[in-house]
């Protein structure tokens, strides 16, 4: 089985600049070839005088190898399959096999066309040759690998059933190329996944879950859940679904790195399949061990546990709820430092989906401590997380208290939002304005307050960046912006406004209390 | 390997009756050698064209320009280290001819064997080739048509970061001899990529081209004293330059000389029995190129200059006393009344300096008790050369020659294009013409003396730093001389005589081994840099930057040019500098 871990990647792997600037100037780089660029007589030429007689002789030796190892014609593949002599049949269609497990990109149009299917297939059912039924499965396998008419092709020529039937064989290696091959079928997307779990694929599939399959067939049958598992338009039935829950909750627990992986993303991608789904899951018990899977030492399994949870929380306030309270929250000041800013961005969508939670919840994420991290990931993320960012800020500012939004602008909020002004994406425009909206609606009932919020906007040049944004051709962010400057910006006594703004303020002069009537709210501190 | 083993068979006698474009680089190596291979063009009637060339880019426009003029095309000094099929595409029955003293040589160029020939010293060829990393090491023919399943793989990999490669929705089973091969094949390729990092690591200078046509000229017994001398001034600037260094200089001074003597005998005289006590060369006409072997003063320009200012200039020298500070200045007065030189002789032309305190100084700075108190030792203060004599004017080292020459190249006039420097410096190298060459040493004079008064404001100002791993130094942005300074050879005499004198003024053992960056504003938006190996007595030729200049640009997406053949001086963008002299420092620990 290709295992790229296992084979360890080749860092500084290829060099193919197209650009001929780059690639003049790349002269050092460490990959060379005689380039494509160049014709390929001239390509041959330049070898042929440069090679001693006896390396020519070796590439020559080399094509004839080849030249055995291909001797068969698709024509003749295709005729000696169809051959009553066992032995050509079957060394027929083991060349087929080898043409198509021999290659990146093998040719398996031309079986197609060459109405090699039906060949394969029939030789499925050969019980009495099970090396036949297994090279023919393996080809199919190659086959249904492919595009999705590619396997539609193989479904079409009646395979399923034998496949089916192949995974009560005696043989180990036919079932598992069986497994394999309708692994395939059923990743090819919901239709073929439902066609498939109709004809009964699950019980059959989940018996060989016992202690003495061996690990490799585990990992294909774990492959094969998780194919079950995806596409969620819509999602798998919920009568296999909850079949598949006893599997999971037992395959969550192997200690192959592999297998572990696959369970967890087969969870994350039923925990995106709606509320209903989620509280089967909750319900069946998974979150315990999947909590604990954020410190995990594989980044491998954690990005799948975190992308789990992370649909958990989209949930409804209780599912949260239940992730809270086995302690997720501790595991996040680690993630939100991760090296991998991929994993930065999934903690912080996380977390935002918090702060849109219970007021409970927003404590709950203040008193982890992850806010001073959220904020500075608000300025110094990349671009993706800092989109997530902006959403938890705005979240938390919806669904806080203002005691919590006050906590969060003494830890620096502003300037870093202000900042994501200056991003181009309309998105992130319309979350930080919203934000900032929200923030100012909550300090209006303090002076104090109000005045700290709209000083500190200003100081940092959010206020110019809000100004702009007046300008902005997308109409919510030119109306938000619009509003946070009429309301909040606009006083007659302020001569650093800007011509076109202080023309309005007298026709639009609302929004600022008088300070006697918010005594109540001194509770902030700036 | 593609090395031309037989030049003769395989490189002149090819193109008799040819028509050959002669691509020249602007360096005194590369005019001696031209003004060789020019006399072998002529003895066999050979039409050529000749254009020079000064970077990357204008080889490629000249080629473009020039390329249906001749399907023979010569290149000296330039572009062996470059693809050259790749970057100039040149049609099928165009054969390069390669004469280029930088290494390390592209692979795909010693490996090409139809369209590129590479000439190399004769017996150097061994060596040569062993450099060269094995042909099967380097290139995998089947790779060629993986290319595509390559990009392929490269496009899942990025999938594997966000989904594991596992985790596809559909898996091929592939063959285990078809796994094992791929397997086989990321070894092979990790070897090779450390194999030709190693190779490419540092850049470096081997025999200089100008000794390679020497060389052909005497196979092919067309060498006559004046193709010697060219080819002695070549080498010479190779010594100049730090392309090679004292070793291996030396090394072929000796061979040289053998040539030396072979031109210079006077069989004559001795046939005649004429007593071998007055060896006049009554036979030999006074204009006859003659040119004997010389232990000279390690001084430069010393014939044209006094002693005074010879010193002051000689870098060796000028480090010796510490010549930019005031005690530097009294030891050097100091050394000189040690030698019993009056001052005020010393300041005067050494032509005209009493013959007396002539042959006394250059007796006296070798005595025991000098070299002793100024701690130096013979190697230090000789230099081992030739002099060459005609008609009745002064005599000329090879050094004289080689400053004179790059002098006229290196100069910044306006008004003179490439082609007249050129011309300019070929003129020079004719020895009947005294005016260019006087020219030329008065503006070598001239130039030396800017690199003097900028190490001198260098020092005052402690503009030389250590930063991370190497030195650094910059030249101030809006200079007149900064033009002057941008030149491809002296940009790196300046950055070495920094180093050096840096080393000269600073304890401590931590420099002794930093290499050194120089950077030179040459417009508002970009800087040229130039950088120096760290400065050691011997084997102090192999630089690295070209390297780490471009992992750096790589990594930070500089807007870097690498305009020269010489891959330690770029020109970058200012907006990119400052990060990418970050990312240098990062790349060099």
């Amino acid at each position: 089985m290709l295992n790229m871990e296992e084979k360890g990647r080749l860092k500084e792997y290829k060099y193919m600049g197209k650009d001929p600037e780059e690639c003049r100037r790349r002269r050092q780089e460490s990959s060379i070839q005689l380039r494509k660029t160049k014709k390929e007589d001239t390509v041959l030429k330049k070898r042929n005088i440069s090679l001693q007689a006896d390396e020519i002789n070796q590439i020559i030796s080399d094509q004839d190898d080849e030249l055995k190892q291909r001797q068969f014609s698709m024509e003749e593949i295709f005729s000696n399959s169809q051959s009553t002599d066992p032995t050509i049949r079957f060394n027929a269609v083991q060349s087929a096999r080898k043409l198509l497990s021999s290659d990146k990109n093998p040719p398996i149009d031309q079986f197609i066309d060459a109405k090699m299917l039906p060949v394969l297939v029939d030789c499925l059912n050969q019980n009495d040759q099970p090396n036949l039924q297994f090279e023919a499965a393996w080809a199919l396998t190659n086959i249904a690998s492919g595009t999705s008419a590619q396997t539609q092709s193989v479904v079409m020529a009646g395979a399923v059933e034998h496949f089916l039937r192949l995974l009560q064989s005696p043989h180990q290696n036919v079932c598992e190329q069986a497994v394999w091959a309708l692994g395939n079928i059923i990743g090819d997307g919901p239709y073929c996944r439902d066609l498939v779990i109709k004809l009964g694929v699950v019980d059959p599939l989940l018996q060989f879950i016992n202690p003495n399959i061996p690990m490799p067939f585990l990992r294909n049958v774990t492959w094969v859940i998780v194919n079950l598992c995806r596409s969620k338009d819509p999602p798998p039935p919920q009568e296999t679904i909850r079949q598949l829950l006893p599997a999971l909750a037992f395959l969550i627990q192997n200690p192959d790195t592999n297998i572990l992986v696959d369970t967890v993303w087969a969870i994350s991608y039923l925990t995106d399949a709606g509320n209903n789904i989620i509280q089967m899951i909750i319900d069946a018990g998974f979150v315990p061990y999947l909590v604990p899977l954020l410190g995990h030492s594989e980044v491998k399994v954690v990005t799948a546990a975190l992308r789990a949870i992370g649909n958990i929380v989209t949930g409804t306030d209780q599912q949260t709820q239940e992730v809270i309270d086995k302690d997720a929250l501790k595991y996040f000041h680690a993630l939100l430092n991760h090296p991998k800013p991929k994993i930065n961005k999934e903690s912080v969508w996380f977390l935002s989906n918090i702060t849109a939670g219970t007021k409970a919840q927003v404590q709950a994420v203040i008193d982890a401590g992850l806010i001073p991290q959220v904020i500075h990931l608000l300025s110094r993320g990349d671009l993706a997380t800092k989109r997530e960012a902006a959403w938890c800020i705005n979240n938390l500012s919806l669904s806080g208290n203002k005691e919590q939004v006050a906590y969060v602008l003494q830890q620096g909020a502003i300037a870093p939002l202000c900042q994501a002004l200056s991003i181009e994406d309309p998105q992130v425009l319309v979350v930080v304005l919203d934000a900032l909206n929200n923030i100012l609606k909550l300090a209006v009932g303090d002076e104090n307050d109000l005045l700290s919020v709209t000083g500190q906007i200003e100081e940092c040049g959010g206020l110019d960046k809000i100004e702009e944004l007046q300008n902005h051709r997308n109409e919510e962010i030119y109306k938000l912006a619009f509003d946070i400057i009429d309301k909040y910006f606009t006083d007659e006594d302020d001569e650093d406004l800007p011509v076109n703004i202080s023309e309005n303020q007298n026709t639009y002069n609302f929004g600022i209390q008088t300070p006697g009537t918010s005594s109540e709210q001194s509770r902030f501190e700036f | 390997m593609v090395f031309i083993k037989d030049a003769k068979k395989e490189f002149l006698d090819q193109i008799i009756n040819k028509r050959v474009l002669v691509f020249v680089h602007l360096d005194v190596d590369a005019l001696c050698s031209w003004k060789i291979l020019q006399h072998l063009l002529h003895c066999e009637h050979i039409l050529y064209s000749v254009i020079p060339i000064n970077s990357k880019q204008a080889l490629e426009d000249a080629y473009n320009q020039h390329k249906q003029v001749a399907n023979n095309i010569i290149l000296i000094n330039c572009g062996a280290t470059l693809d050259l099929v790749e970057i100039l595409q040149p049609p099928e029955e165009t054969i390069f001819y390669l004469i280029d003293s930088l290494r390390p040589l592209e692979v795909r160029n010693v490996y090409n064997g139809i369209q590129i020939k590479i000439i190399v010293l004769q017996n150097e060829l061994g060596i040569e080739q062993k450099l060269v990393p094995e042909y099967e090491d380097i290139f995998d023919e089947e790779e060629e048509n993986d290319e595509e399943n390559e990009e392929e793989e490269d496009g899942d990999e990025n999938l594997d970061e966000e989904e594991p490669e596992r985790n596809r929705s559909k898996r091929k089973r592939f063959d285990p001899e078809y796994l094992e091969k791929m397997h086989a094949k990321r070894e092979w390729e990790s070897k090779r990529s450390k194999i030709l990092f190693e190779y490419y690591k540092y850049t470096y200078h081997r025999c200089s081209s100008s000794l390679v046509l020497f060389d052909l000229a005497w196979k092919s017994a067309k060498d006559n004293n004046d193709l010697l001398w060219w080819s002695i001034i070549g080498l010479t600037e190779q010594l100049i330059n730090c392309k090679i260094d004292r070793d291996i200089y030396t090394r072929y001074v000796v061979e040289l000389n053998s040539h030396v003597l072979r031109h210079n005998h006077r069989p004559a005289v001795n046939a005649l029995g004429t007593s071998n006590t007055n060896p006049a060369p009554d036979d030999v006409s006074i204009n006859c190129l003659k040119i004997s072997h010389l232990d000279d003063l390690n001084m430069v320009l010393l014939r044209h200059w006094s002693i005074l200012e010879s010193i002051y200039h000689s870098i060796d020298l000028a480090c010796l006393f510490k010549m930019w500070t005031n005690k530097g200045k009294k030891k050097l007065n100091e050394f000189l009344a040690d030698l019993g030189l009056p001052l005020n002789e010393c300041k005067q032309k050494f032509a005209y300096m009493d013959s007396s305190f002539k042959n006394d100084f250059k007796m006296l700075v070798a005595s025991e008790n000098i070299k002793e108190k100024y701690r130096y030792d013979e190697n230090f203060i000789y230099l081992s050369t030739f002099i060459a004599s005609f008609g009745y004017t002064n005599k000329l080292t090879a050094f004289d020659m080689a400053y004179a020459v790059e002098a006229l190249m290196e100069n910044v006039d306006g008004e003179k294009n490439l082609s007249d420097k050129f011309i300019e410096a070929l003129n020079c190298l004719n020895r009947e013409n005294l005016k260019a060459l006087e020219c030329g040493i008065e503006t070598a004079k001239n130039h030396l003396k800017k690199i003097y008064q900028q190490i001198q404001n260098f020092i005052d100002m402690n503009q030389i730093v250590a930063s991370g791993p190497f030195l650094q130094v910059f030249l101030e942005e809006g200079s007149n001389e900064n033009p002057f300074f941008s030149q491809i050879f002296t940009s790196k005499k300046l950055a070495r005589f920094a180093l050096q004198s840096y080393l000269a003024l600073t304890k401590g053992k931590k420099v002794r081994n930093m290499p050194l960056i120089v950077c030179i504003p040459l417009n508002e938006s970009n800087t040229l840099i130039a950088g120096v190996p760290p400065y050691r007595a011997t084997n102090n030729t192999e630089n690295c930057f070209g390297l780490a200049f471009d992992e750096a640009a790589e990594k930070t997406k500089s807007r870097v040019n690498f305009s020269y053949f010489d891959t330690s001086i770029i020109e970058i963008n200012n907006e990119d500098k400052s990060k990418f002299l970050d990312a240098l420092v990062a790349v060099m620990q």
